[in-house]
């Protein structure tokens, strides 16, 4: 049998909700997960009170569910979860939420992911623990790459990125498009953090960061806390907003993949192309069907790469296809609506699902793509990479 | 004796011992299964193309050719901030096609480096206890 209808539409998004975004927030991580999962639990209609799952995931900057749960006064949670992992999880988090609910055992879960990205704890400086007096020892799969300098995901990304540009003449010009793409978009949100438009001059003259990245290639560090509540479909239909559903899921990679990617087979088959066809098979879709994407963006690359391995273009062809205007608004797919994580600000990718589910609602003012009905969200990192096909 | 080393150095475990140990003894060692020769890396303790776990340390050539390769000119750990730009490289090691190791290649202007460049590794010990494996332009000697 296949699994393709246990789990698909079974739940929806009902509630979102996002506090501002800032380079420094004044306030507590906690305070910025509360006030964001407040802001979804209310959109949903609902309080506190019904809400029966918590979850978050998190590398960094961080949230712990028991403190979220005990500040929000639940008394009664069947399934809670503190996911280690970075923007892998963005997706796959919202995914465990909806097994959850699948499975009968919870009803309204709340999803939340809060971190003071700037002004706290900097992702790019996560490979190492607090140190003692003397060099940092680096334990586990990191003692291969951090003593060689490889600090983060940048220089990680950055050698899938040059493989791609060794394998099919990808140019830097092909990642300057897609950050000049998703700048214009920015514009239209208000909620963006960059919002001044930028050309493809601007990124060929910004510094370095790993080449072949620029500054321009790489996501914003932000304060900020994003939120959803997933209901069982069953109690999605009567609350404030249309229910957007997720008709299917997954989490996945290709084999046996450690960080720094050293066992990884092929730089050039990413994670989408090993769950791609079975997440739009369960969702009894194919990828031409999607109508808005929003994928996980914390490097330009990462969308070349993308488009490539879902297939909403040829293997090789992601620069072309961004340069003749393929993520555009009016493109063939509209990719990063919001600005992304690149414009708009960087909640783990969390962000980016929230404007899927605006898109879907048919509520995202200016950003707006006329009749979206159908989005894949993503997130990624390293060697795997999570996403969800919604509904509405 | 060495002037103080204040970058990040290995914490060596029981899977990666006798890598870290070839290194301090300036050979480059790549656990390698006794069942059907496939070499590992990094290092675990079960071959991933057979499952078997009986696992050698066997010296290599130390030649390979960069797979891909960054430029880092902004440094954020410790001690490397002053050393930007330096290459961050995935080699392959010539003994097996996708046998991948992440190391720097040194003694080489960035802009020289291309898919496929030689390389053969050579060592620099960082501080008292550990050696790191390292990659110079192949024929520019020890």
């Amino acid at each position: 049998m296949n699994g393709e209808d246990l789990a698909r539409d079974k739940a929806a998004v009902t509630g979102v909700g996002c506090t501002g975004f800032s380079r420094d927030s004044g306030v507590s991580v906690d305070a910025l997960a509360l006030q964001a999962s407040l802001l979804a639990i209310r959109d949903a209609g609902l309080e506190p009170s019904d809400i029966d799952g918590v979850l978050t995931y998190g590398v960094g900057d961080a949230a712990a569910v028991r403190d979220i749960s005990q500040a929000l006064g639940l008394e009664s949670v069947n399934w809670y979860c503190d996911v280690f992992g970075g923007g892998s999880y963005s997706c796959a988090t919202v995914a465990q939420a909806a097994m959850a609910i699948a499975t009968g055992l919870c009803r309204h879960v709340l999803v939340y992911r809060a971190l003071n990205g700037r002004s706290g704890r900097r992702l790019g400086r996560t490979a190492l623990g607090g140190g003692d007096a003397g060099p940092p020892r680096v334990p586990g799969p990191g003692q291969f790459s951090v003593p060689f300098g490889m600090s983060g995901p940048v220089q990680q990304y950055g050698l899938l990125a040059r493989r791609h540009m060794i394998e099919f003449g990808t140019t830097t010009e092909h990642f300057g498009q897609v950050a000049v793409t998703l700048r214009g978009n920015a514009v239209l949100n208000p909620r963006a953090i960059m919002r001044d438009p930028i050309t493809l001059e601007d990124h060929q003259a910004s510094r370095w960061i790993a080449e072949p990245l620029r500054l321009l290639d790489c996501c914003q560090e932000t304060d900020a806390g994003c939120a959803i509540v997933l209901s069982r479909a069953d109690a999605a239909r009567d609350r404030p907003h249309p229910p957007v559903y997720l008709s299917s899921f997954a989490l996945g990679g290709s084999g046996p993949a450690s960080q720094p990617l050293d066992k990884y087979p092929d730089f050039t088959r990413l994670f989408p192309a090993h769950i791609g066809p079975g997440l739009f098979g369960r969702a009894g879709l194919s990828v031409s069907d999607i109508d808005v994407a929003a994928l996980y963006d914390a490097f330009t690359f990462l969308v070349i790469a993308q488009l490539e391995d879902f297939g909403f273009c040829g293997k090789g062809e992601g620069g072309p296809f961004v340069a003749g205007g393929g993520i555009a608004r009016e493109g063939a797919i509209p990719v990063g609506t919001n600005g992304g994580l690149l414009s708009e600000g960087y909640v783990h990718g969390l962000n980016n699902l929230l404007e899927a589910v605006e898109q879907l609602r048919g509520n995202a003012g200016e950003r707006q793509i006329e009749g979206a009905e159908t989005a894949l969200a993503t997130g990624w990192g390293a060697n795997v990479g999570s996403a969800l096909v919604l509904r509405r | 004796m060495t002037v103080d080393y204040v970058k990040p150095i290995p914490e060596p475990n029981r899977d990666s011992r006798g890598f870290w140990e070839g290194c301090r003894a300036r050979e480059l060692r790549i656990l390698r299964c006794r069942e059907c020769g496939t070499y590992v890396h990094q290092p675990a303790p079960l071959c991933h193309a057979c499952n078997a776990s009986e696992l050698d340390w066997q010296r290599v050539s130390g030649r390979g050719r960069v797979y891909s390769w960054v430029v880092v000119h902004h440094g954020t750990l410790p001690g490397f901030s002053r050393e930007t730009p330096y290459v961050v490289a995935f080699i392959e090691l010539a003994e097996q096609p996708g046998l991948r190791i992440l190391s720097n290649v040194i003694d080489c202007d960035p802009s020289e480096l291309c898919d496929g460049f030689e390389v053969s590794v050579t060592f620099v010990d960082a501080g008292d206890e550990v050696s790191l494996p390292v990659f110079r332009p192949a024929g520019a000697g020890e």
